[in-house]
């Protein structure tokens, strides 16, 4: 590990100054003059078929300048990330396949004339019989929606389970139930569009992957990509649910028509109503171990609710089954998993990507069966952790770095501390009682050898212009995961320049390289890769160019801020503007353009140990997560500040999945229509104690030794907080959130035998 | 609607005077009239906090507030505490403490947190808690946002008896 004087240090973001004193213009913050609002006409319906749709008394309210229907969409009426299963808007004699899909929208001089000019627009239906429930739609005998029955799916068999189950100690069989998962960023959907002076159309919206939103636009709207170009304005939390295309285009399509600026705001209700989220589930699964706590054979059999689109499923199914035999070796394994089309609300991509159902789903039958064996949980995961050599039970990881499993395990014991004492039962009944859990992973992250949406590799460009700032150009987005502030200190480390004269244009599909999206906790690694090339490759041409000007060798020359100094002196040699001068003026190309491809096949993996204290209230069903742990080994730490956030932010967003938040659908359709009704954690919810413990053991392919994270404290924190109720009171978590009504019904059901 | 009131109010110091409609709410007099979007629009039903301001010194979901209410009033928005270059101490301490993440509730939980400085300069943990409990915080910055609550009421490193 060598000294570095920006990587490892704990730097705020760097537009940390506009975000809190609230000057940065977010996509809802943007106006332009002249702009119409847009609203969209929904259908009520989960499945129908559109017989008519007459624009005509919409068309005649004063104030309304434009209603667009399917007719008014001249590329191609459909669109996915994945399966172009979409249509922009559901044109007559085609199928609504959910409630919310758009029929028609309005641009307005006011939001106000827009929504009243949508309640006019007349559509007729035939009812269809709709299709909710995952299993029945399963069934050959069940109603296609689309050609396909289901969105994706995953298989990796090794071995013979059932075979490997016969001849275990003890077998256990067990099926979970996870929730939907809203993400609840807290900016909804928004955005504005306009047409340039050179013609160009120009969308500000909130996006995870720029060029895929032009290109879908593009597509769609039936022009050439050039002529669209999608920008980022700084965004409001995405948490994957901005992967997929949600206003830009809509705006865009009413822009092209009224030429006019757009803006398109979803309200709360709509956001919730309409983007995919993480995929309601079913899991079973089956674990057979011997009498020493080892694992023979472990099968999964997944089913998850993929809703009436399938957005990112396809890729979400394969990355969670990657994740479903965990860090640990298993002879005998099975993991299939399906993604199957509904009529309910659709699912999609959510930070952890199907890693944690699968995650907690194998957590939990470690649990169970080491309660059943009466061993330790921690031994259990010990005795059965992968070793460098082994094949994990995937066919994309090698284990190429050194296996410290179960050095997270050991240093989240250590942060732990003492299990929490048992309350104080000298006063009154004793209703609470204390539990620890342990859970672990080895979640992965995305290291560009292979595509990923569609893209393989990843773009970046660094400049220096003549007066010696710089100016980083990458196609990956920054929605708070502080990734942009990670660039400049990589470009200030390798230029030995203050992190201020650095300048970084991210998320403009004109001006930046494609990058690939913000997914996969990939852009510190494949970005930071990339990033790291261009920026010693501009180094190597200007010191080149400052050894041919003062006649030294190469290494004789030291960057420092603004300076060429030479070994031995001083004083400052030559500016840095001069050297980029005469570079640019002599013929240097000091715009530096890599494209990075990952070295090594498949995925890259990390290690984590998450330790849940828990107090539950046997008469209330409420727990109380008192504290949480978490131990990771991220490589070596490219900013300790972000990557903390990064950690307890997954880990208090799955707090909330395991005890809190759920998003069913009746009849299609939620019964939730407001963030009051939503329950995100809040600073109440947070345990008291969230100690955060790096391990950094360096990867050998990323930059500085990192690996990803952004993802990684999402897969096992609520497993570790159900095996701490488990540990608690005996109960077992088999269908989450673990709300109070659940906890209590289970602890009663459980009493009466 | 038609603009038909006038309304007179003190915004970060200042007298204001904006024509607006009956119906209008606080945070659409800021955002829309005044164009002041740092108060940030979040759900427009008073759950998620973003749209805080300071109203006679006391936290307010400003999507609640019927604009006319505020009539000679006090109102104080992130606009008014800091601006880059020369931040409020808590604004300070939120990036040093990597409080934030995307910065969508930063402007309503700084609100939030000005607001019980301002009436008790040295809070417990708990107090704290309970005073941005209004405020979501999805990116989960709550326990950088108590540290760096902690620093500025105590100073660094100081503890809550010390």
């Amino acid at each position: 590990m060598g000294s570095y004087k920006y990587i490892g240090k704990a730097i705020p973001l760097f537009n940390g100054e506009d975000l809190v004193t609230g000057r940065v213009k977010f996509s809802r913050d943007l106006t332009l003059p002249g702009m119409l609002h847009a609203k969209t006409l929904r259908s009520p319906h989960p499945h129908a078929r559109v017989t008519k749709i007459d624009t005509g008394p919409a068309l005649d309210l004063d104030g309304v300048v434009a209603v667009v229907t399917a007719r008014d969409v001249k590329g191609i009426n459909r669109y996915g990330p994945r399966i172009p299963d979409q249509p922009v808007l559901v044109a007559e004699g085609d199928t609504v396949k959910m409630v919310g899909d758009p029929v028609a929208v309005v641009a307005a001089e006011s939001e106000e004339t827009a929504s009243k000019a949508t309640q006019l627009v007349q559509v007729d239906y035939e009812i269809l019989e709709p299709v909710f429930d995952p299993e029945r739609a399963c069934s050959e005998q069940s109603p296609l929606i689309h050609a396909e029955r289901f969105q994706g799916a995953y298989e990796f068999v090794r071995g013979d389970v059932q075979k490997g189950l016969s001849e275990s100690y003890l077998a256990i069989e067990e099926t979970f139930y996870s929730p939907r998962q809203e993400h609840a960023y807290l900016e909804a959907e928004g955005g504005i569009s306009y047409l340039d002076l050179d013609g160009s159309l120009v969308i500000y919206a909130g996006m995870q992957d720029p060029h895929l939103v032009r290109g879908t636009v593009a597509q769609t709207l039936g022009i050439t990509e050039h002529k669209v170009r999608a920008i980022l304005p700084p965004m409001g939390g995405a948490l994957g649910g901005k992967q997929s295309v949600s206003v830009h285009i809509h705006i865009a399509l009413l822009t092209m028509m009224t030429k006019r600026p757009v803006r398109m705001l979803w309200s709360r209700e709509e956001s919730l109503m309409v983007h995919p989220k993480r995929h309601p589930a079913r899991l079973t699964c089956r674990i057979g171990v011997g009498r020493d706590g080892k694992i023979i054979a472990y099968s999964v059999d997944a089913l998850f609710d993929g809703g009436a689109y399938a957005h990112q499923s396809p890729g979400i199914i394969y990355w969670g089954g990657m994740h479903g035999a965990g860090p640990y070796y298993i002879p005998h394994l099975s993991l299939t998993g399906r993604v199957v089309y509904t009529n309910n609300p659709p699912s999609g991509a959510f930070r952890g990507y199907g890693g944690p159902k699968f995650t907690t789903a194998l957590e939990r039958m470690c649990d169970m069966a080491a309660r059943k064996l009466g061993m330790d949980p921690v031994e259990i995961r010990r005795r059965n952790a992968l070793t460098q050599g082994d094949e994990p039970g995937l066919r994309e990881v090698v284990l190429d770095s050194r296996v410290t499993l179960n050095d997270t395990i050991d240093r989240a014991l250590e942060a732990a501390g003492p299990r929490p004492a048992p309350p104080d039962i000298s006063r009154g009944r004793a209703t609470k009682r204390v539990g620890r859990g342990i859970a672990c992973a080895m979640p992965l992250f995305d290291v560009s050898s292979k595509p990923i949406v569609g893209l393989k590799g990843t773009g970046a460009i660094v400049e220096m212009a003549r007066d010696g700032s710089v100016e980083v150009r990458v196609g990956v987005v920054e929605y708070g995961t502080g990734i942009t502030t990670v660039l400049k200190q990589i470009v200030a480390e390798e230029l030995n320049l203050s992190v201020e004269k650095i300048g970084i244009v991210f998320g403009d599909s004109r001006l930046a390289p494609k990058s690939g999206p913000s997914v996969g906790s990939r852009a510190a690694y494949a970005c930071g890769n990339a990033v790291r090339q261009a920026a010693v490759a501009l180094r190597n041409r200007l010191v080149e160019k400052a050894t041919e000007i003062l006649g030294v060798a190469p290494y004789a020359i030291r960057i420092e801020g603004n300076s060429v100094f030479v070994q031995g002196q001083e004083h400052e040699a030559l500016t840095m503007s001069t050297v980029a001068e005469r570079a640019i003026n002599e013929g240097v190309n000091l715009t530096s353009y890599v494209w990075f491809e990952g070295s090594h096949a498949g995925e890259g993996h990390t290690f984590l140990t998450h330790v849940a204290d828990v107090e539950v209230d046997t008469e209330t069903g409420e727990v109380n997560v008192l504290q949480l742990v978490t131990a990771h080994d991220a490589g070596i730490v490219l900013n300790p500040l972000g990557l903390r956030g990064q950690l307890l932010g997954g880990a208090i967003q799955m707090l909330g999945w395991g005890l809190s938040e759920d998003m069913p659908a009746e009849n299609g359709k939620f019964a939730t229509s407001s963030l009051g009704e939503y329950l995100v954690p809040t600073s109440l919810d947070v345990p008291e104690s969230m100690p955060v413990v790096h391990l950094e053991d360096p990867y050998p392919t990323g930059p500085y030794g990192a690996k990803g994270a952004g993802e990684h404290a999402t897969y096992a924190c609520a497993a570790a907080i159900f095996n701490a109720i488990a540990d608690a009171t005996g109960l077992d978590i088999r269908r989450w959130p673990a709300t109070p009504s659940r906890i209590w019904q289970g602890l009663k059901q459980k009493e009466q035998g | 609607m038609e603009k038909t009131q006038r309304l007179r109010f003190n915004l970060n110091g200042r007298s204001v005077t904006v024509e607006i409609s009956q119906s209008m709410t606080l945070i659409e007099v800021l955002r829309d009239e005044l164009k002041l979007t740092g108060t940030k629009e979040g759900c427009k039903s008073g759950d998620c906090g973003a749209c805080t301001v300071l109203l006679d010194g006391d936290p307010v979901n400003s999507c609640l507030v019927p604009a006319l209410k505020v009539e000679g009033r006090r109102v104080e928005t992130i606009e008014g505490i800091g601006e880059p270059g020369n931040l409020h101490p808590i604004q300070q301490a939120f990036l040093d403490h990597g409080a934030l993440q995307c910065g969508y509730c930063t402007p309503g939980m700084a609100l939030s947190v000005k607001a019980l400085l301002d009436k008790k300069s040295r809070p417990s943990t708990p107090e704290i808690r309970e005073a941005i409990s209004g405020n979501l915080c999805r990116c989960g910055n709550y326990v950088q946002i108590v540290e760096a609550v902690e620093s500025v009421s105590r100073g660094p490193g100081g503890s809550e008896d010390g």
